[in-house]
């Protein structure tokens, strides 16, 4: 089942990334990554830096149908704080092309 | 219910560049001078150049780093110029650097900036939408 997808990247500069995956996931958006990186930001405060003016991070990418799209966006801009001063930046792009994970029922997977 | 806006911002280009381990930081610092807010590394392991390169590809580090860099679109080849550069991408196994289009990206503007820049023009800031 192919049609239009789009990747919302979230990065997020003080964590919270896991409990916005299972936000996600409440809301039936099952194709999320988690990852860690380090990042800079020419706002951040210099007490959150380390010697090289990095600071710890979190990367959340989500793989969701266009029709979905803006709503999840708006999702993670409200709960992952984004609209406030040094929590993270959101953005979306175009995908070619993508095939879904469809996670399998309980009742099929009994059967 | 309290009402909250969300400034969408367009025209944004996202350059990734992947290099090997330990030079990263040499292009976080070329993109900021250029001009960039901010940049995000995070490790990778790579393959390819380094078995095409035989003997030689021993001087290929496996580990990579990935630099990811979020800029306006008018800013980005002047960037990506300056990374490129700073990361010496012309010599073969060094690594490599792309952009693509974002379709649109939001984050924390400040009020004053946003006042700046709202009435002069529309170009970078393609709606600020109220949401519940």
């Amino acid at each position: 089942m192919m049609g239009r997808y789009k990747l919302i990247t979230c990065l997020l500069y003080h964590g919270g990334g896991s409990l916005l995956l299972k936000e996600l996931y409440s809301v039936g958006v099952f194709m999320g990554n988690l990852y860690h990186a380090r990042g800079t930001e020419v706002s951040t405060p210099s007490e959150k830096k380390n010697l090289l003016g990095m600071s710890q991070m979190e990367i959340l990418k989500v793989v969701i149908s266009e029709e979905l799209a803006d709503k999840i966006f708006e999702l993670i801009y409200e709960k992952g704080r984004i609209g406030e001063p040094h929590q993270g930046f959101l953005y979306m792009e175009d995908l070619s092309s993508c095939l879904p994970m469809q996670l399998p029922s309980v009742a099929e997977e009994a059967a | 219910m309290s009402r909250r806006n969300i400034t969408v911002l367009t025209d944004v280009t996202l350059i990734t560049c992947i290099v090997q381990k330990g030079v990263a930081d040499a292009i976080v610092k070329a993109a900021t001078e250029a001009g960039a807010q901010g940049a995000t590394v995070y490790y990778a392991h790579g393959t390819g150049v380094r078995e095409k390169l035989g003997v030689l590809g021993i001087a290929v580090e496996v580990e990579k780093e990935v630099v990811n860099v979020i800029v306006a679109a008018d800013q980005a080849d002047r960037i990506l110029e300056k990374m490129f550069l700073a990361g010496k991408l012309d010599t073969p196994g060094m690594g490599f650097i792309y952009t693509n289009t974002l379709d649109k990206a939001a984050t924390y503007i400040p009020p004053k900036v946003l006042e700046n820049l709202l009435p002069q023009s529309n170009k970078n800031f393609e709606n600020t939408k109220k949401v519940s």
